[in-house]
């Protein structure tokens, strides 16, 4: 599967014309503002009134959720305690494969990417996207081996989602079927199942 | 014992070499040592030191190198939640600008992952450099300039920030950042006026007006090239977060591939 989670949010409004929303257009009026202030001589605050920002900003924010749906639904699991048994090389040796049936199910992934605006790198505005989607999968079946998420089957899969910029709602995706290229899905690049001690680590870097 | 002013002088030359040798032997192996395995480096800075000292509002370049690793993550203490991830470049650093917004202390915490996606497979230990954010220093107050003709106009020039260039270990920062006082002198104001005549012609005014800005969404994953004199649109992710329903349960598990 390669359609990425921006593609299928955005599959009824190619064009992202949400981001041009009126709280866009205040981002942009802000970073002008503050530019004026600062580069008043250079003239730079003009070049705010050009389409070049909006192109840039819809790219920046494709590039943001570009994430593959196979990669979200192998990241979640991932990180589901009733995989991590499997995990467990001790009680299965590395080359035995399983195939693991599950039941049907949502899954909820939350994506927080902002962009700045910046120039000469100094930020000048940023905007705080929050990005939800819900992914309802049915008749699962996923490959492990060597604690290590190889491959993915699904029977269907819908998505619907939302985008928001601070608290403001700017697209909403109600759900719907994506269509899949393919129903089993073996990757490039397996998943391991995390163990929860890694989990635990990263919060004590992020308090260090 | 009696010891002639030759014979002393040629035994303190001796002892002074081989002195010289068994200390010098292992500088000389260290200097020719190997690369080392992880360095995480912030300019500007101040020599010999383990922080990082600029301005409010200036720019941090933060240099990452750990071997073997394929992602680095960086936070900058300014924004608990916020960590950066940036994909190192083919020599395998990893470069990141920061600006801090405010003055203050900071720990800037650097993580090497052997995962592109700053995942999995920690490469211990996190690194971390003190950052002191100084307050920028309170503009000069405007001098009034009497000048005989021919009169030049009144022009006000801001020195453009200094180019900075790659380089490896940081180089080391200025003792002060604080301009020493002027010299009272009568040719002050022409002096000026020259120096500001000349950053006038030498400065490279780039994008007035022309149109040569390009906006361009840098790469993601949190990593982002600074174009010179240009303004782009930088991309950061924080971790995202996934939610199970509690209906997801496994049914059964079986030998065999999919």
């Amino acid at each position: 599967m390669t359609t990425t989670l921006g593609e299928a949010l955005t599959a009824e409004d190619k064009s992202a014309s949400f981001l041009k929303h009126q709280s866009i257009k205040d981002g942009y009026d802000q970073a002008k503002a503050k530019l004026d202030k600062k580069r008043k001589k250079l003239n730079r605050p003009a070049l705010l009134d050009t389409e070049a920002p909006n192109d840039a900003l819809k790219k920046a924010f494709f590039r943001a959720l570009d994430i593959a749906l196979d990669d979200i639904l192998g990241r979640a699991w991932a990180g589901w305690d009733e995989l991590r048994r499997l995990a467990d090389l001790e009680k299965t040796p590395p080359d035995e494969i399983h195939r693991v049936t599950v039941s049907d199910h949502t899954i909820e992934s939350q994506h927080e990417p902002s962009v700045d605006i910046v120039v000469d790198g100094i930020p000048f505005h940023t905007f705080d996207f929050k990005v939800t989607a819900q992914l309802k999968v049915k008749s699962i079946d996923l490959q492990v081996q060597a604690g290590e998420i190889t491959a993915i089957r699904l029977g269907s899969l819908e998505l619907g989602g939302l985008v928001k910029l601070g608290d403001r709602k700017l697209l909403e995706k109600k759900m719907a079927e994506v269509t899949l290229d393919e129903h089993v899905m073996h990757l490039s690049k397996p998943i391991p199942i995390r163990a929860k001690k890694s989990h635990a680590k990263m919060d004590v870097a992020i308090d260090a | 014992m009696n010891f002639s002013a030759p014979t002393m002088c040629k035994q303190a030359r001796s002892r002074l070499l081989v002195l010289l040798l068994v200390l010098g032997a292992p500088l000389i192996v260290c200097a020719q040592s190997q690369e080392p395995r992880a360095r995480f480096s912030v300019e500007p800075s101040n020599p010999g030191t383990l922080y990082g000292v600029g301005m409010q509002g200036e720019p941090f370049k933060f240099t990452a190198y750990v071997t073997g690793a394929r992602c680095y993550e960086l936070s900058f203490g300014d924004d608990p939640g916020t960590r950066e991830k940036v994909l190192p470049a083919d020599d395998g650093k990893g470069i990141h600008i920061h600006t801090y917004n405010s003055s203050g202390t900071y720990n800037a915490n650097m993580q090497a992952w052997s995962d592109p996606d700053c995942e999995l497979g920690e490469l211990p230990p996190v690194f971390t450099l003190e950052i002191r954010v100084e307050a920028p220093p309170p503009a000069p107050q405007p001098r009034t300039i009497v000048l005989v003709q021919p009169s030049p106009p009144a022009v006000t020039v801001q020195a453009p920030p200094p180019a900075v260039a790659e380089q490896w270990p940081p180089p080391a920062r200025p003792a002060s950042t604080v301009p020493p006082a002027p010299e009272k002198s009568d040719t002050l104001p022409w002096l000026l006026l020259l120096a500001a005549i000349a950053i006038l012609l030498s400065k490279d005014w780039g994008l007035t007006g022309t149109g040569l800005v390009t906006f361009e969404a840098t790469r993601d994953q949190g990593g982002f090239d600074v174009i010179d004199a240009a303004a782009s649109m930088r991309v950061r992710h924080r971790k995202p977060e996934f939610d199970i329903s509690d209906d997801a349960t496994v049914i059964s598990v079986k030998k065999g591939e999919l």
